[in-house]
């Protein structure tokens, strides 16, 4: 049936709020929330709950950022920004260790990808979806007590999502619903956003509906609880294979700054989750272990991390995975084997001493303050060029925009980075056929 | 003289400048998202004559690959891999006139994709072949539970049991699935594809009695044929 079109734009509010009242009657029925008022939602399903969230807020929070909709930037606002409550609130119990509901993770993973097709599509009805996840948390503000009093839950530790903003919350509201008033669509793109708002409260039902009841034996561990864009790829089982995969990550982090300078929170959780993913890989064969590893090298390089970077992180994670799990060494020395690869591939392409020499003659011409700041620039120029050259195109590209932005680096810096670019496309160029 | 029908005999030169340009046309108008430029590509061909197996090879296939390995390479984003997947499943049915109007050989297969297994598209295609072979082929879909897989076995007794497999970490899921189906029917023939076997140990498929990997939709068609032609009655 087709829903008739409102006459925008006011009669778009009005009609959004009674399209959405039905559904979210129904919502209210679900056994999720009648748990909660009864004071018996399990803590797997509260969790389940704000990771789902996280899952859905972190593909609709991208889009919406990155759409180029006239309506969709002009009603969208840094400030509406959910993703940072739930990664509080999700870190708050990680060290709970709490397994994931597989059914409610994978219709979170299906609502976002609804959402990211639909920003290529349809991008204005991003806008129904941000009015369904602005209501729910408006909703969540109103079970806020039920949630602390039966986790037992105190301040803001486990809660800032559904604390919201609090008494500022109604404000909020007013003025989103305002900015989508203000905005002058025809009956068509009025109708678009009416027909998705259903859609999208259709898909928030369904996690809801599978986070409680949930069978006890289908939980697990999922990507998604390391980082809610991770999708759908495999983390290790046991749990201490997991814990030194994380503890790898965060050595390889530390080790590269540039990581955290570049990519910042989103780039910790990618590489928290990938960590966790190569892990994983160490109980395949040796063939399929560098397949995926070289694959992955590809996809990083291109995307501003040289595969240097990797090689690092896959000998920190075989010497943690090691240590944590002595029993499975042997299969964790795959993981070494593979990021040797790696920089032998490299090396065919520069030679391991010349291109030693010519990293480490970046640090002195940039001064002591940024080496300390960005350590190991020299070598990552230099790995970006030998990857360039053995097959990830656009790995020099995308290192070297970043490197050479003049409104974060000075001249020297600038200067350096241009100079063992070339030199290190030299030797390059030198090196065998 | 080739033997061939005329739509899948290799087209001369000039036609396949202009087929390629054609998929060229198609791919830009997958990555903008455009659903309507794609469809008028897929039509133009099917008016053509195209072969569907030709189709899904150049045109559907040939273009999720391109748009794959954009992705890897960092032009494309996320969003476009997925509107693009979602486009190509949607295209498919503008195919299934030409499908189910083959004659019956009274044959079925069931299609599917292991658990956890996410990209159903492959597996689309593999049901439609065997629909345009005259078999029945029942399609499961993405994530298939065990379950499900075998009580459907159990129901249409089919000759043959696909099992389409896209991402290669799913690949003990798929062994599991083969164990299981072994099992519980001892008998039926069981074929295994997807892009997760371009990298995959292929000797782990031969612990397991009739289990073939079938490479592409060209190799697919050679089987069925053979098969369907194994199955008539003796003369």
């Amino acid at each position: 049936m087709n829903t008739p079109a409102p006459e925008c734009p006011h009669a778009l509010m009005a009609e959004l709020s009674a399209a959405s009242c039905l559904p979210r009657d129904r919502m209210r029925a679900l056994p999720f929330f009648q748990a909660a008022i009864a004071g018996q939602l399990p803590l797997e399903s509260y969790l389940g709950y704000l990771r789902a969230l996280a899952v859905v807020h972190g593909a609709l929070e991208q889009a919406l950022a990155d759409s180029r909709h006239a309506v969709v930037a002009a009603v969208w606002s840094d400030d509406l920004r959910k993703l940072p409550l739930l990664l509080k609130d999700v870190r708050f119990f990680e060290l709970r260790d709490v397994a994931d509901i597989p059914d409610a993770a994978n219709a979170a993973l299906a609502m976002a990808d609804h959402i990211r097709r639909v920003s290529l599509t349809q991008p204005l009805a991003l806008l129904a979806y941000l009015y369904v996840l602005e209501g729910a948390a408006m909703g969540a503000q109103i079970m806020h007590p039920q949630y602390a009093r039966t986790l037992q839950l105190t301040g803001v530790d486990g809660l800032a999502y559904v604390q919201g903003a609090g008494s500022d919350a109604p404000a909020q509201w007013l003025q989103f619903q305002q900015r989508m008033a203000a905005r002058h669509l025809g009956p068509e793109d009025c109708a678009l956003i009416v027909q998705t708002v259903q859609v999208c409260l259709d898909e928030l039902i369904h996690v809801f509906h599978a986070l409680y009841p949930f069978v006890p034996d289908a939980l697990t561990c999922l990507a998604t609880s390391l980082n809610p864009e991770a999708g759908r790829h495999p983390v290790p089982v046991d749990p201490r294979e997991r814990a030194a995969a994380l503890q790898a990550a965060r050595q390889c982090w530390d080790y590269f700054p540039y990581y955290e300078a570049r990519y910042g929170e989103r780039g910790w959780r990618f590489t928290k989750s990938d960590a966790a993913w190569l892990a994983t890989l160490a109980h395949t064969g040796q063939e399929h272990v560098n397949h995926q590893i070289q694959w992955l090298s590809r996809v990083l390089a291109t995307r501003g991390m040289p595969s240097l970077m990797l090689h690092v992180q896959l000998e920190m994670l075989a010497v943690a995975l090691a240590a944590a799990v002595p029993e499975h060494a042997a299969a964790y020395h795959k993981l070494r084997s593979a990021g040797k690869d790696l920089r032998t591939r490299q090396e065919t392409c520069i030679a391991a001493q010349a291109g030693r020499r010519l990293a480490d003659a970046f640090d002195p011409a940039i001064g002591p303050d940024w080496r300390a700041r960005l350590p190991h620039t020299g070598e990552l120029l230099v790995a970006a060029v030998a990857d360039d050259a053995t097959g990830s195109t656009g790995a020099v590209e995308s290192l070297r925009l970043w490197m050479t932005d003049a409104a974060r680096f000075p001249a020297a810096w600038l200067a350096a980075v241009d100079d063992t670019l070339t030199q290190a496309k030299e030797l390059a160029g030198r090196a065998p056929v | 003289m080739s033997t061939a029908p005329p739509s899948l005999a290799q087209p001369a030169p000039a036609a396949q400048t202009a087929r390629n340009a054609e998929y060229h046309g198609y791919l830009q108008a997958l990555l903008a998202g455009d659903r309507r430029g794609c469809q008028d590509v897929v039509e133009h061909w099917l008016a053509a004559g195209t072969h569907v197996r030709v189709l899904y090879e150049e045109l559907f296939r040939r273009s999720l690959y391109e748009v794959g390995t954009q992705w890897e390479q960092g032009r494309v984003s996320v969003a476009t891999e997925h509107s693009a997947t979602a486009i190509s499943e949607g295209l498919l049915n503008l195919v299934y006139p030409a499908l189910f109007n083959q004659p019956r050989v009274g044959l079925a297969a069931v299609v599917a994709c292991s658990a956890n297994e996410y990209h159903q598209i492959g597996g689309k295609m593999v049901a439609d072949v065997f629909e345009l072979h005259g078999w029945r082929g029942y399609f499961l879909g993405a994530n298939t539970p065990l379950c499900d897989l075998l009580a459907l076995i159990r129901e249409k007794q089919p000759a043959a049991v696909a099992l389409s497999l896209t991402v290669h970490f799913n690949f003990d899921a798929l062994l599991n699935f083969i164990s299981a189906i072994r099992t519980a029917f001892p008998t039926v023939t069981m074929l295994v594809g997807g892009q997760a076997f371009q990298h995959a140990d292929q000797q782990q498929l031969a612990q397991f009695n009739d289990v073939h990997h079938v490479a592409s939709l060209t190799d697919l068609e050679t089987w069925i044929t053979a098969r369907t032609l194994a199955c008539r009655p003796t003369m």
